[in-house]
């Protein structure tokens, strides 16, 4: 029971968030000019909250400079010099639009956030995105795996070499074609491992709920661990995947009792 | 249309939503050249088309990419990354509706590059505008970003065919598929 209250919850907090950001993003292009210093406040609430979780600030002012520096020639060339405060605050809208985004993104965890937009998406493609957001880390190994090998085979995909274009082909075809190869053959098995555990025989989907006890460690990885194709990464979270291997169908037994 | 895809397809799919990502948000410092996403975006969108062949199947890949990208937190995250991904998905799968059966699977890849670029420039252009910028300066940025991402979305384009036909070749990929455009259009209204 108090599980289930803990998972509502934070379901409810994180689709707060969303609705949160998406309100101040909207906000940042239609409030009049003079609101923005009240937005501007909120905002920085809401970088501190992150700072507080130990979020990197760095490609916010990275990106917030880049704008500044693209856009303000612009009206310098066009507009002449008067014009620069404009320019100014065309570029803190944008940024401020943009900001509420990276806050919702690095203080949810993505299977709350994934949990939430399941209740509009189909089944199965929400079923895809847990399962693409569990094979990340295995897809990052092998594609890195594959560019060590290639660079070792003396291909001309290094970084360096990659300054010129003319190598960019050779790194589709070293690169990306076998990772392609892989992931036709992954759909293929994994579509084939679900199907077998009777994938798509009930209609509403079930979670993996938080428990009051787990760290920030287990994250969406939960949800696809029963399939075979990720059972190498799930070696090093064993517990999670006993846990999870007993499938939807234990989690709403448990919370029944 | 969404639910016509098989599981096979819908999580491959998927998994090009993430190779997607993966490989972006890898490369993104290195290289740091604007406008570099839009080579591996419609490589990925047309690799599915190539590969899966149904009407829908590029804007259900932007809009997977998209919220793969906004959960993850790939770059500057948030709400926006759905349309920033799925706005050309959107527009390429539109345009397909006009062109397909029409060219070979060449040229019908780079008009849709081209469409995909249009479409990148105009969701800032629109951004943009919406945030007060005058109009002179929205367009010249939006023909800066047009011309950059096209640059790299018709190299993308030109690699597609030659990728699909290894994978062909691999009997990876149905031969159907890809040359159902060129060979017998009416097929392709199902």
């Amino acid at each position: 029971m108090q599980i289930k209250s803990i998972k509502t919850s934070a379901k409810h907090y994180c689709f707060a968030a969303l609705v949160v950001s998406i309100v101040l993003a909207s906000c940042a292009f239609f409030l009049p000019a003079k609101a923005l210093l009240g937005l501007v406040i909120v905002d920085i609430a809401l970088v501190l909250h992150a700072m507080y979780l130990k979020q990197k600030t760095f490609i916010l002012i990275k990106m917030g400079l880049m704008q500044l520096l693209v856009t303000l020639p612009f009206y310098y060339f066009i507009h002449g010099s008067a014009s620069l405060f404009d320019g100014f605050i065309v570029v803190l809208r944008v940024f401020l639009a943009i900001l509420p985004g990276w806050w919702l993104s690095h203080t949810q965890r993505p299977e709350r956030l994934g949990e939430v937009l399941c209740w509009w998406l189909p089944a199965q493609w929400s079923f895809v995105i847990a399962a693409s957001i569990g094979l990340l880390p295995y897809i990052i190994k092998e594609t890195k795996e594959i560019y060590t090998i290639q660079c070792l085979r003396g291909a001309r995909i290094t970084p360096k070499a990659l300054r010129n274009p003319k190598n960019w082909c050779e790194l589709i075809y070293c690169v990306l074609l076998p990772m392609l190869i892989e992931l036709l053959k992954l759909s293929k098995q994994m579509a084939q491992a679900a199907q077998l555990r009777h994938f798509g025989h009930n209609k509403t989907p079930t979670h993996w709920p938080d428990t009051p006890d787990e760290g920030p460690h287990i994250n969406a990885v939960n949800n696809t661990a029963d399939h075979p194709a990720n059972s190498k990464e799930n070696q090093d979270i064993s517990p999670i995947f006993t846990h999870q291997s007993t499938s939807p169908k234990t989690t709403s037994t448990r919370e029944q009792q | 249309m969404k639910l016509s895809f098989n599981l096979q397809d819908a999580l491959f799919i998927g998994f090009c939503a993430t190779l997607l990502v993966a490989i972006k948000s890898m490369m993104r410092l290195k290289l740091g050249l604007s406008g570099h996403s839009m080579l591996l975006m419609t490589f990925f969108y047309l690799i599915c088309y190539g590969v899966v062949g149904k009407k829908g199947c590029i804007t259900v890949c932007g809009l997977v990419t998209g919220i793969l990208a906004m959960m993850l937190s790939v770059g500057k995250g948030g709400p926006v990354l759905i349309i920033k991904f799925g706005l050309p998905a959107l527009a390429m799968d539109l345009t397909l509706l006009f062109i397909a059966g029409l060219f070979s699977f060449r040229w019908q890849s780079l008009i849709l590059a081209a469409t995909a670029s249009i479409a990148w420039g105009l969701k800032s252009g629109i951004g943009h505008l919406l945030a007060g910028m005058t109009l002179q300066v929205a367009l010249a940025k939006f023909g800066l970003e047009v011309v950059q991402g096209g640059f790299f979305a018709l190299i993308a384009a030109l690699l597609v065919p030659s990728v699909l036909n290894r994978l062909q070749a691999h009997d990876l990929v149905t031969p159907a598929v890809m040359n159902k455009p060129s060979q017998t259009p009416e097929n392709h209204k199902d």
